[in-house]
């Protein structure tokens, strides 16, 4: 990979000029630089910041992209899986069970439930905790604790 | 502390292993061995049925436990011929909720836990916002 650097004084605004032989590189850099991911959906393509997402569920080969927007909160169907799109999230991102991945900032509180077992409150939604990746929870707690 | 307990439960193991091998000339080898492998698929199914792939809520999933666990006693009390019916499911139905409370407890307690956590670390947030 090549970096030219040019600094002119005369220059208003910053210029990033990506050259690149794919798309997927493309977008790669894009998600490095302003923190967000770019998801192609079934109803068009999104930019969605990181911290804006909420939770991400799992259904088949389809993830249920829950993101808040304004003071709206959005929801997408994206064709990707969730083992994926682990990848392109940060370390504020913690699974909770085998379909679900939670935006921790967004964790309020987690209750014991009598049908999902233990639910975690995020911004009101109720998502069920497999008792498996508890630990998970855990560690992002003592992280944030230290 | 926890020395003293694990060797209460090592205790506890052995005194249960010379009950079974007793129990053997009281009710008879059939119902014995019977009761061990009832006591295995037992075991068996809680990851059959909880850790495994099964995409479903929870509630159903016990709920599917209660089933297949109570079969397995009809199974076993056919076996075990002079046994009554009423008595068997009582007890059955007795360990099922103990266990089931159990695990709802620990449920209870993990939340509690994470909870008070959460609320740790969000009033450490504020005060450094407050500084701020």
């Amino acid at each position: 990979m090549k970096f030219h650097k040019k600094i002119d004084p005369s220059y208003t605004e910053t210029e990033i000029l990506v050259r690149t032989y794919s798309e997927s590189i493309y977008e790669e850099i894009m998600n490095m630089l302003d923190n967000s991911i770019y998801l192609k959906s079934t109803s068009g393509a999104y930019r969605v910041k990181l911290g804006n997402i909420i939770y991400i569920g799992s259904n088949r080969n389809y993830l249920e992209v829950y993101a808040k927007e304004n003071n709206t909160i959005k929801n997408f169907r994206v064709r990707l899986t969730l083992y994926k799109i682990k990848e392109l999230l940060s370390d504020d991102f913690i699974q909770i069970s085998r379909t679900y991945i939670i935006n921790y900032n967004f964790l309020d509180s987690v209750e014991a439930d009598l049908i999902h077992g233990m639910v975690a409150r995020v911004m009101g939604f109720k998502i069920p905790i497999s008792r498996t990746y508890l630990e998970e929870i855990y560690s992002k707690l003592e992280e944030e604790n230290n | 502390m926890k020395k003293y307990i694990h060797s209460c439960f090592i205790g506890i193991g052995i005194a249960s292993f010379i009950i079974v091998l007793n129990s053997i000339s009281y009710f008879g080898m059939n119902v014995v061995i019977s009761s061990l492998v009832l006591g295995v698929f037992q075991g068996i199914i809680v990851p059959l049925i909880y850790h495994n792939k099964i995409k479903t809520l929870y509630l159903v999933k016990v709920l599917l436990h209660a089933i297949i666990s109570y079969l397995l006693i009809i199974l076993w009390w056919i076996v075990g011929e002079n046994l009554s019916l009423s008595m068997v499911s009582l007890w059955w139905f007795i360990v099922f909720i103990s266990v089931f409370s159990y695990f709802h407890f620990m449920n209870h307690k993990d939340a509690y836990k994470i909870n008070t956590k959460l609320k740790d670390e969000k009033s450490k947030k504020m005060k450094i916002k407050e500084k701020a």
